[in-house]
């Protein structure tokens, strides 16, 4: 099940033992439009809060960022090499998190999007 | 404000509206990329209704109009229109305006609807002066354009116009009863038209037009990208108050030899200058408004206006003011996008256009 973050990522469990995939919501897809280019970042650790990828759309670059402190496991490369394919389901980035309750402690998607209209 | 065109429209296609300029106006229907290329393709149809509408009258409304812009208004036929600057004194540009000739001393002028207010009212300042009249339009006459190579076969077919209206040149027809100004003018750097009339009118049109599936409804999204390839300026990015016509490469809407209008002392400023910018093809981050442009040793010589990937040419493409002179005719300059820097190739204003015929110009560049 994803679980979702005020900054519009969602995370899942992936098979792998400490493993997540991150993506990012549907009003975040909708909200950047066409994204042209998907950037990657030229660190493999990152501190909670630290941006793990770049998306940049026609309209706007906007930042992907970890919940967690955490490392790369693997990119979806299909997705980074085809922007254009972006979208609400697929992950972007899976990611390597030691602490499983920032999952645990996130919002489902009704919480998520209840807190969007707010 | 909502639009009198395509406000119901966009509901029902569950169009991305936001506000511009105070008018909640459709960005995107498809996509922003998928209608760009679909125009440069074949025909989309763009809601143009928040652009503001004037109109001149009275028997000194060329003298007056001539006192106000660059262009040479007296010289302009009936059935003609004429791209031209509003300045203020110091030469900065108030605004852009297209400007048609209806009758002798009645014309039709079309500025941005960001800038209306300064404009009326720049306008009227000048009004006691002169024997002119002038009228604000834009509540009762609407704006569509329809953009493309297939836009103007598939308008004329439509309008059952018996010629092709050449560039720039308009006419006025009797459409079910009523007036109909046909124009072809257009912000995209592509054939087509721009039809003005009643709300209803055009409403009805809109929805006739998009029965034909070589017609797509295009958002102001996908205009940004079409106008910049075309390197038509935008007012608020690439020109404004502080920036004179010579400055934005526009000298040629201002007829110096015109015995006077107002800024003409200061037209002849240069200060900086505007240059297109054109990326390696690897590189595909988007140089957007206010990113710095360096020389060779990192320092500052301008700042980019406006800028996007252009999907048609496979390259990130720009326009910049060149800042510091001593660089307006470099090859090379150095553009640093989050911290990374790439070279970019100064390259005429514009970049790609289908008026006569597809035209490149980045390719004269390398």
């Amino acid at each position: 099940m994803k679980k979702y973050f005020k900054t519009h990522e969602w995370i899942e469990k992936a098979e792998e033992e400490n493993i997540y995939k991150l993506g990012i919501s549907e009003h975040a897809v909708t909200k950047l439009g066409d994204v042209v280019f998907i950037e990657k970042v030229e660190n493999e650790n990152f501190e909670a809060g630290e941006t793990v990828l770049i998306l940049e759309s026609v309209k706007a670059v906007a930042d992907v960022y970890t919940p967690e402190a955490a490392s790369v496991h693997s990119y979806n490369e299909d997705l980074i090499e085809n922007p254009e394919k972006l979208n609400h389901n697929d992950h972007l980035i899976s990611l390597k998190i030691a602490d499983p309750s920032i999952y645990e402690n996130a919002m489902d998607l009704a919480s998520y999007e209840a807190q969007i209209e707010d | 404000m909502v639009s009198p065109i395509s406000h119901e429209y966009n509901l029902e296609v569950k169009a991305q509206v936001e506000d511009f300029h105070g008018w909640s106006m459709p960005i995107s229907y498809s996509g922003i990329i998928d209608e760009y290329l679909f125009t440069r393709e074949s025909a989309s149809l763009f809601d143009v209704s928040h652009m503001g509408r004037l109109l001149v009258t009275g028997t000194e409304a060329s003298k007056y109009l001539d006192h106000l812009v660059t262009n040479n208004v007296s010289k302009l036929k009936v059935s003609k229109a004429l791209y031209t600057m509003l300045l203020n004194e110091d030469a900065g540009i108030i605004d852009d305006l297209i400007i048609y000739k209806l009758e002798s001393e009645k014309y039709f002028i079309v500025c941005n609807a960001a800038n209306k207010t300064k404009v009326i009212s720049h306008f009227e300042k000048e009004l006691n002066n002169f024997s002119a009249e002038l009228m604000d339009l834009s509540g009762k006459v609407a704006q569509i354009a329809i953009q493309g190579p297939k836009a103007k076969a598939l308008t004329e077919k439509y309008l059952k116009l018996e010629n092709s209206i050449r560039y720039f040149n308009f006419k006025e027809i009797d459409f079910a009863g009523e007036k109909l100004l046909v124009t072809a003018t257009g912000y995209t750097g592509e054939k087509g038209y721009e039809l003005y009339a009643k709300a209803d009118t055009l409403m009805h049109i809109w929805r006739e037009l998009l029965k034909n599936p070589e017609l797509q409804c295009a958002g102001l999204g996908a205009r940004d990208l079409l106008r910049l390839e075309a390197g038509y300026c935008l007012h608020g990015n690439d020109i404004d108050e502080t920036t004179s016509p010579i400055e934005a490469r526009l000298d040629w809407t201002v007829d110096f030899l015109k015995e006077n209008f107002i800024g003409k002392e200061n037209a002849k400023r240069k200060n900086k200058i505007l240059k297109g910018l054109v990326f390696p093809e690897s590189q595909r981050l988007i140089p957007r408004q206010g990113t710095k442009v360096q020389n060779e040793a990192g320092e500052e010589i301008g700042e980019i206006t406006s800028g996007c990937y252009s999907q048609i040419l496979n390259r990130a493409i720009a326009l910049c003011y060149i800042k510091n002179l001593d660089y307006e005719n470099s090859k090379t300059v150095s553009v640093k996008i989050r911290n990374k820097s790439f070279t970019a190739e100064l390259s005429p204003t514009w970049f790609y256009r289908n008026i006569k015929g597809k035209e490149i110009s980045y390719e004269k560049v390398f």
